[in-house]
């Protein structure tokens, strides 16, 4: 399913929390990227039909989802906060909002004893919230945004407080949705966790959308900032040589014990294009090639700060 | 030690829409609300149905039969024993009501609950309608079943079907009155607890709304009209039209009619105001 985002503008009083944004969320897995503060959680409830938009609308599959209950039943949303209903079991919350997505008695306790098995749940689920960890508060909100087999998933920093083998599973897990054709769209401010999980991400920053698409991709659109590349070969003297010889190389870092040099370029396809053609020439046998900053926290730092 | 499926799989069947999202909301309301305190309480209100049944019995099967009943209205079943009854429960139904719904929307909000609500095919009006229901649950608890049960019983002590002829609309009396009550300090209820900041000040407001009003009526006795302001004044005074009795007040029946519907209508607006996903951070 597709989410189409048109114009899409939320003020409160003075303060924009959105402003004027354009874009398509198609299935697979989608990050939302930004600072604390950036708009991603009021965003995310424009997208679920909890705010109203003050300008422009949010369509699920060319549905308008303001006001239209009936689309939430495809929807599946994990919200930020995780101090809700702490008298409830865990079983009981997740079976209980199964109920309100329309299953019969027997199918809401089914599906919710999948689910908390799934999040891996299975154990503390007969314990009240009240009593879980913030990992297990993360895990059982998970469930019952999980349980009714959703095809779009608006996870709100879905992985906060949870150990390192419940990301690791909730990661899993949410490329596995995005691989089954779900439309799962991930906020969080961690960077190498939404990199682990997708390429696809939108960058928001005050309410505005600075960038969207693939990480590689909008590295490269950024031309203020040269790209940095490193090379591990077994020639660094002739290689550096050769490199400066071309202006779009602007400097060049080398490290003669690990045999490796950074490479700063301000055209990186020339420069890609060019190299393997240097190296036949010279004979020189190139062992490894990585861009430090081709990342989405180099991104994330050239957009946003 | 039980074994679960723990990998994810596509569920393949079709979702049902199932239009009534407000039962699920009031059924959870009313199991998590059915403790310790509230099951004493609701006792204390089947104690005094028990007490006013043994006072039947004994007036209809003593002094109504010797003719004592008969010359001392004050003795007779009459429909102004049956309001008199739910009368004698106001205490007990705002106890019952105050523990019951000052956090009911509150402790959603408290919670942040109300984002999960509405991020499920959950509207405004499920989501009301399944709150008031289950202050309505226990509501009638108090003053309707009892009531209707008292009514029973004096039926059924009758030696003849004379009473029945004579009184068969009191069951609809009690049924309005009691439903009228529910309906006005249920929404009063709902709208104090979804606008106020926690379950105590909730509960301090739904107090002071309730009395401070009776209070002023009293002092200010020369003046009829000011008893419109009082919530159980009028409900009173709407009583004594149901069950035919003497106006208590010396203010009209209709006034008094429309301004437990001018409360009602407020209270929806309030809650229609308040009762939303999110809460706006300036």
């Amino acid at each position: 399913m597709k989410i189409d985002v048109l114009n899409l503008s939320k003020w409160y009083g003075q303060v924009i929390g959105v402003n004027n944004l354009n874009f398509i969320i198609e299935p697979g897995v989608t990050g939302f990227l930004g600072p604390n503060g950036a708009g991603k959680t009021t965003l995310l409830r424009l997208l679920t039909g909890q705010l109203k938009p003050s300008k422009g609308q949010v369509a699920i599959d060319g549905e308008i989802v303001w006001n239209n209950h009936e689309i939430l039943r495809k929807v599946g949303y994990c919200p930020e906060m995780d101090a809700f209903w702490s008298y409830l079991t865990g079983w009981e919350f997740v079976c209980s909002t199964m109920r309100m997505h329309g299953f019969t008695n027997a199918e809401a306790e089914e599906r919710s004893q999948k689910a908390i098995g799934t999040m891996d749940m299975a154990e503390a689920q007969h314990k009240r919230i009240g009593g879980y960890s913030k990992g297990m508060r993360q895990r059982i909100k998970m469930a019952q945004a999980i349980a009714h087999d959703p095809d779009i998933l608006f996870l709100d920093e879905p992985l906060n407080g949870m150990d390192p083998l419940g990301r690791h599973t909730t990661m899993q897990l949410i490329k596995q949705l995005g691989q089954d054709g779900k439309t799962v769209v991930v906020s969080s401010h961690v960077l190498h966790e939404v990199e682990q999980m997708t390429d696809t991400i939108l960058l928001i920053n005050h309410g505005r959308l600075l960038a969207e698409g693939n990480i590689y991709e909008i590295r490269r659109l950024i031309d203020t900032h040269p790209l940095q590349v490193t090379i591990r070969c077994d020639n660094v003297n002739v290689l550096t040589a050769k490199l400066l010889e071309f202006d779009d190389v602007m400097s060049v870092q080398f490290d003669r014990e690990r045999n490796q040099l950074t490479v700063e370029t301000n055209r990186p396809d020339d420069f890609h294009l060019r190299l393997p053609k240097i190296a036949l020439d010279n004979g020189i046998q190139i062992h490894s090639l990585w861009s430090p900053d081709e990342n989405l926290e180099a991104v994330f730092d050239y957009l946003v700060r | 030690m039980p074994i679960y499926e723990e990998t994810y799989r596509s569920w393949h069947g079709q979702l049902v829409a199932v239009p009534r999202t407000w039962w699920v909301i009031a059924k959870t309301g009313v199991r998590l609300l059915w403790k310790k305190w509230m099951i004493i309480l609701l006792m204390a209100a089947f104690g005094s149905l028990i007490g006013h049944g043994i006072y039947i019995y004994f007036v209809t099967r003593g002094l109504e039969q010797t003719g004592v009943g008969q010359i001392m209205s004050e003795f007779r079943i009459n429909p102004g024993f049956f309001e008199g009854f739910i009368q004698r429960h106001w205490l007990m139904l705002i106890i019952v009501l105050l523990l019951a719904g000052a956090g009911i929307i509150a402790n959603d909000r408290k919670f942040k609950a109300l984002t999960i609500y509405f991020s499920k095919p959950v509207s405004f009006w499920d989501y009301t309608l399944g709150k008031f229901c289950v202050l309505g649950f226990y509501g009638c608890l108090v003053t309707l079943v009892p009531a209707l049960l008292l009514f029973l019983f004096r039926v059924l002590l009758a030696t003849d079907a004379s009473y029945l002829k004579q009184y068969y609309w009191i069951p609809f009396s009690i049924t309005g009155y009691s439903l009228l009550i529910i309906l006005t300090l249920g929404s009063v209820l709902l709208a104090i607890s979804a606008s106020a900041r926690g379950t105590r000040s909730a509960a301090i407001l739904f107090f002071g709304l309730l009395y401070f009003p009776d209070l002023l009526r009293q002092i200010l006795s020369r003046i009829p009209e000011v008893g419109l302001i009082a919530l159980n004044a009028d409900l009173q005074q709407v009583s004594s039209l149901l069950f035919e009795l003497e106006r208590p007040f010396r203010f009209s029946v209709v006034w008094a009619f429309v301004a437990l519907l001018l409360v009602v209508i407020l209270s929806f607006f309030l809650l229609r105001a308040k009762v939303k996903p999110t809460e706006v951070v300036r």
